[in-house]
């Protein structure tokens, strides 16, 4: 799949290239979307993702990027308690030999900001049996 | 109380029948993590301590193991720690 | 602004070895070591939703190479979604579009043939033949646009004179109908204006909220955080969350009610009734401010003619209402009682009437929240009318926290498609087609003859669907929208209409989605900060962004591709003769000429923008978006929709119109804030020629289709956090994908049982009009009832809407995504 979607890029931009008139008809090319089927097929499901139950940290990709989660994360974070502050909060991080919370979380007196309360809102976990659809081209070089 | 950090890298060259068994014996440094192997049996490393005692005894190990032909320290620095992560805050 | 200094030191001294020997590093580490300051920083709202977050993009080489918060927008100050902070990737899946493709055997177009690089040149010359074939066979009823809520405004604006006073069809709507027509629905009736009139400071200034079946949590997230701040900070405020089930905003909810489909009309009227039988109408307020209207009823489902609902319905597609006394109201509401909204509902008694007391309490300061839940909903604006009428009665309206705020799910369905009127039925600052007015007025504003505007409203979202389908619409044109799959009724009406044989179908997207798969010709787009952009969000703040990178080698924005086009008609093939005797000098030219080279919207040079990057000023030789722009604003200023002078909005971080003097208006209808209200009036709701807002009565009806003994899950679709949409941009973000990858039946785990499926089995799902595949899962972050399921729509691979019926709340014409009767099996 991978080799067909190069290959098509690759033809894309020959015909891209070769001008504007179009004398000699360009080869068809091998486009897909991310439904990997056709629209009326009833495709078969996937497997179903598993994420790890711990892990080393995660390697940010970019400046600035929320680091994503190594580990599974159904601690409930409910009005009565943030389940991630028990293992990731300043006091406790080193025992629990977690990543501490950024800084840019806390407020002066090393309390959580509330606006940061919902941690999933910028951090998940990641499948651990999942390749990417399609590959990305981003880089920061 | 100011922390320091020291941060060196050097290279360390490995006998090829070796390499495996170094790669797995720096691994399990403290503060050590290798960014690179060659094809010739070279690794790039990092060593991370607070002190430079700390850094310099784990020189002395690397070049104590077997199949290490020999290292060679490249680079090294020495800071004081800041508080937390170095995130600005823009306001 | 580094990795951390840490990091930084150690990929230096790894870098310093690396080369002393020749070796490769990975490329993270070589990256960090020259995290210095190269990187450039510049500002644009986030391309998801319609919070109107903005955000900080760093290029660098020529590409995004990073995206954060930022911290100088009152909206989110600094903090960002998932979403959000990923931006930095959403250009970069390695299957970005470069040519137009079209489907051809043997060097010529062929709709069974297969997709072939063609130049620009060839694809809107094609197209132009195909469009001017069929206006001459045809008419302007036969060729159309579906546009798009995350156009930027000038797309939308340019797409809009293209249409109505280029082709002279209304056929052009935008996928906002799939999202906030009913609201919008709601504004007109009840106010006679369109969109909020509080403003997301009510999140700080409220005492009480009521979520009403919207998912902040994951839908509207740095306004959940906001909100979650609030309730956090203070102990004595209250959330109330209300759905059809739990989901992640129950997590900070102090009264969650799990309610059963379509009931949320019986819930409303109960606490209209309740106020009025504890003595908490505002009398001062209703009697100067409101009036009150009974609606018609039994309205239909906005199905087709023929289709037995319809053919029952005694008043399909009946908006009118009569004037009543507010005694008359009383009584109306007055059998929905707490037993049978409690009934109806499932809800238990208790917690209604605690959510009543929010309501009712003088000294409460209440914001009601609300989106798709009452929107996608066949009777969608009563909902938000009966929404609007416990705000009226209690007076709690258009004041610091008392807020019935429309939540808007798009980036710009406010800014572009509801502002500037890309619907079948609009015009700009919320003019309609049918009044002669607002038509004549449209046409001086445009320079065109009188009589130009066509009078009837076009075909709108699903109407345009059926149309293509039935053979009645033939040129069909897509933009920033992936209708294959995120609208209703794929197999019997959405597939059909875009290969029937007698359709050309063209689709402009970034990337190849479903819907290009099954179109004739797919155009590269140019996506977000590859153009100049303006969106509006949902509380009418404006706000801009400068080009920062270019597209991809071939790719184009929407906007050039719609001028491009435009150049390609001359006005005497496609006005009538009768329409051109009108201003002959017109006949001529071309519509490009007529339209975007017409003297008000070519007059800015191109070096007035300020930003080194702006393709579309460089292929047109004058400054584009600040011309369209500022030839739009004439429409509102002075009208109540009044637009600051384009280049303010380069420079802050947005304004929330009406904007007049360079003072932002923060709440509407009220003095003191709204410059439209006179001193001494105190409230004006004055889109009512009278000033009153109108209080309907307005009763329960059911949905379309309820559970029957072979279909006996209501299963309702939506979104989850990682995903936007239809997912061509976020599910091509690995990190986006690797949080959330597949689809999945959310159920309750006795249901699963029950139907002999566990945990992570593969099920078929299945409606009378569809199936999918996909696999259980009975605890995640959704937790339905017995008889309710959910199932996200962003996944491809998973049609859900294959299995959706189409219909509609008869009056707005939107899509009832939230009921639909389903069977689950063991695949």
């Amino acid at each position: 799949m991978k080799k067909l979607l190069t290959a098509a890029a690759l033809v894309m931009a020959l015909s891209a290239c070769s001008g504007q008139q179009a004398n000699t008809p360009a080869e068809p090319v091998n486009i897909n979307s991310l439904g990997q089927s056709a629209i009326t097929e009833i495709r078969a499901a996937d497997p179903a993702a598993t994420y790890p139950k711990r892990g080393k940290s995660i390697e940010r990709t970019f400046v600035h990027q929320p680091p994503m989660i190594p580990h599974k994360a159904g601690y409930p974070i409910t009005l009565k308690k943030n389940g991630c502050m028990s293992c990731h909060s300043p006091a406790k991080a080193k025992r629990m030999k977690a990543t501490q919370i950024d800084p840019s979380h806390l407020l002066a007196d090393a309390k959580l900001n509330n606006q940061y309360y919902n941690c999933t809102q910028c951090h998940t976990p990641q499948a651990d049996n999942k390749t990417e659809l399609v590959e990305s081209d981003f880089s920061t070089q | 109380m100011s922390k320091e950090f020291h941060i060196t890298s050097l290279v360390v060259h490995a006998a090829s029948k070796s390499v495996a068994d170094i790669k797995q014996r720096l691994s399990a440094l403290e503060g050590a993590e290798i960014h690179a192997v060659t094809d010739e049996g070279k690794f790039v490393v990092t060593l991370e301590g607070e002190t430079q005692r700390s850094i310099l005894d784990n020189v002395e190990a690397i070049n104590a193991l077997e199949g290490v032909i020999n290292s060679s320290l490249i680079y090294h620095q020495v800071d004081s720690e800041e508080q937390k992560s170095e995130e600005h805050h823009e306001h | 602004m580094s990795i951390s200094r840490r990091e930084f030191l150690k990929a230096n001294a790894a870098v310093a070895a690396a080369t002393a020997v020749g070796a490769t590093l990975p490329v993270k580490i070589v990256e960090a070591a020259e995290q210095k300051d190269s990187i450039k920083w510049d500002k644009a709202p986030c391309r998801f939703c319609g919070v109107g977050c903005s955000v900080l993009v760093g290029t660098d080489n020529g590409k995004v190479v990073a995206t954060k918060g930022d911290p100088e927008s009152p909206v989110n100050k600094g903090l960002n979604c998932i979403k959000g902070y990923f931006l930095s990737k959403i250009m970069y899946g390695k299957d970005r579009l470069t040519t137009p493709l079209l489907r051809m055997t043997d060097g010529k177009y062929d709709k069974e043939g297969e997709f072939t690089p063609v130049s620009w040149d060839t694809a809107l010359d094609t197209m132009a033949d195909k469009w001017k074939h069929t206006l001459n066979t045809k008419g302007p009823t036969a060729v159309g646009m579906f546009g798009s809520g995350q156009w930027t405004i000038w797309e939308g604006y340019a797409a809009s004179k293209l249409h109505k006073a280029g082709f002279l069809t209304n056929n052009i709507d935008p996928n906002a109908r799939h999202c906030m027509a009913s609201a919008v629905g709601g504004f007109m009736r009840t106010f006679g204006i369109d969109e909020p009139m509080g403003c997301y400071d009510d999140l700080e200034a409220a005492d009480e909220f009521v979520l009403w079946g919207a998912n902040m949590a994951e839908m509207h997230p740095i306004l959940w955080a906001r909100l979650s701040d609030r309730r956090l900070s203070s102990p004595t405020s209250r959330v109330h969350v209300l759905s059809t089930y739990q989901n992640r905003s129950f997590d900070l909810a102090d009264n969650a009610m799990v309610f059963r489909p379509q009931s949320d009309l019986a819930i409303l009227n109960y606490i209209a009734n309740y106020i009025i039988q504890n003595d908490a109408v505002n009398k001062d307020f209703v009697t100067k401010h409101t009036k009150f209207a009974l609606g018609t009823t039994d309205i239909g489902y906005g199905l087709r003619p023929e289709h037995p609902l319809e053919q029952k319905a005694k008043n399909p597609g009946n908006g009118k209402s009569a004037p009543i006394s507010f005694d008359e109201y009383a009584k109306f509401v007055s059998t929905y009682t707490l037993e049978y909204a409690a009934e109806m509902s499932g809800v238990e008694p208790e917690k209604l009437e605690l959510m009543a007391k929010a309501y009712a309490d003088p000294k409460v300061k209440v914001m009601s929240l609300w989106t798709m839940g009452i929107n996608q909903h066949v009777r969608g604006v009563w909902a938000n009318n009966m929404l609007y009428n416990i705000h009226l009665l209690t007076g709690k309206i258009a004041t610091p926290g008392n807020s019935p705020f429309s939540l808007t799910g798009q980036p710009s369905a406010c800014g572009t498609a509801r502002e500037v009127g890309t619907f079948s039925h609009r015009l700009p600052a919320d003019m309609v087609v049918k009044n002669p007015k607002h038509r004549k007025r449209t046409e001086a504003l445009w320079q065109l003859p009188e009589g130009t505007i066509p009078p009837k409203p076009g075909y709108h979202a699903v109407l345009q669907t059926r149309m293509l389908r039935d053979g009645k619409l033939n040129c069909y044109w897509n933009m920033c929208t992936n209708n294959m799959q995120a609208g209703a009724n794929i197999n019997e009406e959405i597939y059909p209409g875009f290969r029937n044989p007698e359709n050309f179908i063209v689709v402009s997207d970034p990337y190849p989605t479903v819907t290009a798969m099954a179109a004739d010709l797919i155009l590269p787009t140019a996506m977000w900060v590859e153009k100049e952009g303006a969106y509006g969000n949902a509380e009418r703040r404006t706000h801009m962004w400068h080009q920062q990178v270019k597209p991809p080698e071939g790719a184009k924005s929407d906007l050039w591709q719609l001028m491009e086009f435009s150049k390609r008609f001359k006005v005497s093939e496609v006005w009538p003769a009768e329409l051109i005797a009108k201003k002959p000098e017109y006949a001529d030219k071309t519509l490009f000429e007529v339209l975007f080279a017409n003297g008000v919207v070519d007059k800015f040079p191109a070096d007035e923008c300020k930003a080194d990057l702006n393709d579309e000023s460089d292929a047109f030789g004058f400054y584009v978006q600040k011309g369209l722009f500022e030839e739009y604003a004439q429409f509102g200023r002075g009208h109540a929709h009044d637009l600051a002078p384009f280049d303010t909005y380069h420079e802050n971080r947005g304004a929330r119109w009406p904007v007049i003097d360079g003072k932002e208006t923060l709440r509407r209808f009220v003095e003191g804030s709204d410059p439209y209200v006179k001193a001494g009036e105190g409230f004006n709701f004055y889109g009512k020629p009278d000033g009153k807002a109108v209080i309907f009565a307005l009763p329960y009806e059911p949905a379309a289709e309820e559970p029957n003994e072979e279909y006996d899950i209501w299963l309702s679709t939506g979104r989850v956090l990682e995903h936007w949409h239809t997912g061509s941009m976020t599910a091509r973000v690995p990190e986006l994908y690797r949080a959330y990858p597949d689809a999945q039946i959310f159920m309750h785990p006795e249901d699963a049982k029950a139907r002999g499926v566990k945990r992570g089995d593969e099920v078929i799902v299945a409606s009378p009009r569809g199936e999918v595949k996909t696999r259980v899962e009975t605890k995640g972050r959704n937790k339905p009832p017995r008889g309710v399921a959910f199932m996200p729509f962003f996944d491809a691979r998973q049609l859900v809407n294959k299995l959706l019926l189409d219909a509609t709340d008869p009056l707005s014409k939107e899509t009832d995504f939230k009921k639909c009767p389903v069977k689950v099996t063991k695949a």
